[in-house]
């Protein structure tokens, strides 16, 4: 109806703009929310949620108390919230909305099931205007009308996606959600009656949860990859923390000190611990097989740094770095194949599995006096220069730099690197390497973009690395 | 002149032209008669730290850095190098190129670079490395003479003589505060990149020549008195075997008859 008419009616009405972006995002954030019931926690637009609490209802007393505790706490952060429990998730969906029946017992059976959706209203199946005045012009009014029928003549009448919801609510046909994010294999979580606040006390319940996850760990036989900490606050608020390690690892310690490096990076830009965090879930999401080490008998578990040498303890360090300055931030050098300069070698992150070797080049770019004809550092980006040459091919006498004025004292080159005629645009210039050496000593390699006369009229000049 | 007179010249000039026509070149001096081959003694650990002398020179001191490493690497156990670069640093002097460590003989596999943002973390990650049992760690880092302090290079220090590995600390932006910085390093080097041999008027450019650095030794633990903090040294790093010589390399020349003119600036002579 419009506004006005919604006004005339009642003149007190509140209005506000529809954001259905901003509602969706709500919407996810009270599925994230809903994770701290089930890790299966599904959004189904645009304003309901499904959760699978298959097996986790015990751990709330029942599923009716399951039920009122969800509907307790949505209800204190301001949500107005109907939910149902049922077998189907489908048959869930449409109790909450449309019958006060609000709780089906899990060991009911297919008669009382279809019994109970033989109640409902033939709106439940979320048909479009003409199709429910036909049913309704047709006398059939509940859904109890539709199960009686046959089934043949209905399929034609109504199409058959129409036909699968039917017998998805009658719970003939249990279709499984499609959770927001995967459950993690391996998880542990511990909840408080009240929230906790000091960071001391959430490190120390983070390390029994390492314990326990890594005793699950043990008892299959893998090792942690990826590990995820999630903190539910007290008024809804969730947090994740995420830690990617280079080897599977089994070992509570190490565990516990990647997430506290993590949780350390986190407290410096503000954890806002509020009203406390009263559930605390650690999940690997990612696990590899992984052996035990031997023990020694009769003597105790052996260091097994000590052990492992030289590749154990730089992974360890890449796995720590990483986890305080991010994974992106520790790199490892992969020479390619190209003879591009600045394509020569890849960086990649350490903790990534390292890609097969495309070539061993030999150490070659050497200077006519064996010294490297590359230089040690290289710009992520050439630096421009204003450069004066003598000639059209030779180097510059004197460039500046950095506001510097460089005077040019020896040099070697050029050495003519061309851009990839097989891949590169049109308009991709060829460049003239120098290894320039100013009167104070400081070495430059120095290239020139453009052929003069050829490729371009103004050939600009750039600073690609330093010796 | 008298009969023994010229026979003793005889002897002389046969043992000069032996000299001259002598196969094989002698060993070139060492950067060490006077100790510093007890500094650069690859195996030595501890925290070592290298300013540049001007703000120019910081790209020397990072190549010199890295000779300093190099020369750890060599030694067995075969370790691995764990290379710092804070954000700002990298943006002034850039990152460690594959290429050109591979043309210098260093594997790209052995080594690890850490991408810092700010000195606290560059401090951190130095001392996690040194903890951990890399070979070498070099980190580079834009902190001020000010903010390094005592206290941060002590657990530094600590650290690599614990652990036995050898750390090197970088700090473009302490240009020329060598002698005011107070630390716990055991060695701390002033680096200045040492200026080509000047060119008469008119004569072509050379070849530049290899790299070459002016060192000063600001401080050497253990090694008191032997170095004064005041003169400035020149080497040059030899690549393909790691050593550092000293500057000018002697090299005897090849034998021929030369009238005795006094020897050009810059042309280098064997020892007679």
């Amino acid at each position: 109806m419009a506004v006005a008419d919604a006004r005339a009616m009642r003149p007190a009405l509140r209005l506000a703009e529809a954001d259905p972006q901003a509602d969706a995002a709500l919407l996810d954030r009270i599925a994230d929310w809903c994770r701290r019931f089930t890790p299966l926690a599904a959004t189904d637009p645009p304003d309901r949620i499904l959760m699978d609490v298959s097996g986790a209802a015990h751990l709330f007393g029942g599923e009716a108390a399951l039920l009122a505790e969800a509907e307790r706490r949505l209800a204190a952060q301001g949500f107005a919230a109907r939910g149902a429990i049922a077998p189907g998730p489908a048959l869930a969906r449409a109790l909450a909305r449309f019958s006060r029946l609000r709780h089906v017992p899990e060991r009911a059976t297919q008669a009382e099931l279809e019994a109970i959706a033989a109640r409902l209203p033939v709106a439940a199946l979320d048909l479009d205007a003409t199709a429910r005045h036909r049913l309704d012009r047709a006398g059939l009014r509940s859904l109890g009308d539709l199960l009686a029928r046959p089934r043949a003549p209905l399929a034609a009448r109504l199409g058959s996606d129409v036909m699968a919801r039917l017998d998805a609510i009658a719970c003939r046909r249990r279709e499984p959600i499609s959770p927001r994010f995967e459950a993690p294999d391996f998880m542990a979580e511990r909840r408080f009656p009240e929230g906790l606040t000091r960071q001391e006390d959430i490190e120390r319940t983070l390390e029994g949860l390492a314990r326990e996850l890594c005793l699950l760990l043990e008892r299959h036989g893998v090792g942690a990859r990826e590990l995820e900490a999630i903190f539910y606050r007290v008024d809804g608020a969730v947090a994740h923390i995420a830690t990617g390690t280079s080897r599977p690892l089994r070992d509570p310690e190490t565990i516990a000190l990647l997430l506290r490096e993590r949780l350390a990076v986190l407290a410096e830009e503000g954890l806002d611990t509020g009203y406390g965090y009263d559930v605390l879930r650690l999940g690997a999401a990612r696990v590899e097989r992984c052996d035990a080490p031997q023990e020694d008998l009769g003597l105790g578990k052996i260091d097994l740094a000590a052990r492992e040498g030289e590749g154990g303890g730089l992974d360890d360090l890449v796995d720590r770095l990483g986890a305080r300055l991010g994974p992106r931030r520790v790199l490892r050098l992969y020479p390619q194949a190209t003879h591009i300069p600045e394509l020569a070698v890849a960086l990649r992150p350490a903790s990534a599995p390292a890609p097969a070797m495309t070539e061993t080049v030999p150490p070659a770019f050497l200077r006519t006096n064996g010294a490297p004809a590359r230089p040690l550092r290289l710009f992520e980006r050439p630096e421009p220069i204003e450069a004066v040459a003598l000639t059209p091919d030779g180097p510059p006498l004197r460039f500046r730099w950095r506001r510097l004025l460089h005077e040019l004292a020896a040099y070697e080159g050029p050495e003519r690197i061309a851009p990839q005629w097989w891949s590169a645009p049109a308009d991709a210039a060829t460049r003239d390497y120098f290894y320039v050496e100013d009167r104070e000593g400081c070495r430059f390699w120095l290239f020139r973009e453009g052929l003069f006369g050829h490729e371009s009229a103004n050939p600009r000049w750039f600073v690609h690395g330093l010796f | 002149m008298s009969r023994s007179g010229s026979s003793e010249r005889i002897v002389f000039l046969r043992r000069r032209i032996a000299a001259l026509e002598a196969v094989g070149e002698p060993p070139p001096a060492r950067a060490g008669g006077d100790g510093l081959s007890r500094l650069f003694d690859p195996g030595r650990s501890g925290l070592c730290e290298a300013l540049p002398a001007r703000p120019t020179d910081a790209a020397a001191a990072a190549g010199f850095a890295f000779a300093l490493a190099l020369r750890r690497l060599r030694l067995p156990p075969q370790g691995g190098i764990v290379w710092i670069s804070e954000d700002m640093a990298a943006r002034e002097l850039g990152l460690p190129y594959g290429r050109g460590l591979q043309a210098a003989g260093l594997p790209p596999e052995r080594l690890v670079l850490a991408r810092t943002r700010r000195p606290r973390e560059t401090l951190w990650a130095m001392e996690e490395a040194l903890r951990s049992g890399a070979a070498v760690v070099v980190a580079e880092s834009w902190a001020e003479a000010s903010a390094y302090d005592l206290t941060a290079s002590r657990r530094l220090a600590l650290a690599a003589r614990r652990s036995g590995c050898a750390g090197l600390l970088l700090l473009p932006r302490a240009a020329g505060a060598g002698q005011r910085l107070a630390s716990a390093a055991e060695t701390r080097f002033e680096i200045a990149a040492c200026a080509p041999p000047p060119r008469a008027e008119g004569a072509p450019r050379p070849l530049p020549g290899p790299s070459a650095f002016r060192l000063r030794v600001v401080k050497a633990r253990g090694l008191v008195g032997a170095f004064d903090p005041q003169t400035w040294r020149d080497i040059v790093f030899d690549h393909e075997e790691a050593e550092f010589h000293a500057l000018p390399r002697p090299v005897p020349a090849a034998p021929r008859d030369r009238p005795a003119l006094a020897p050009a600036a810059g042309e280098k002579r064997a020892p007679v």
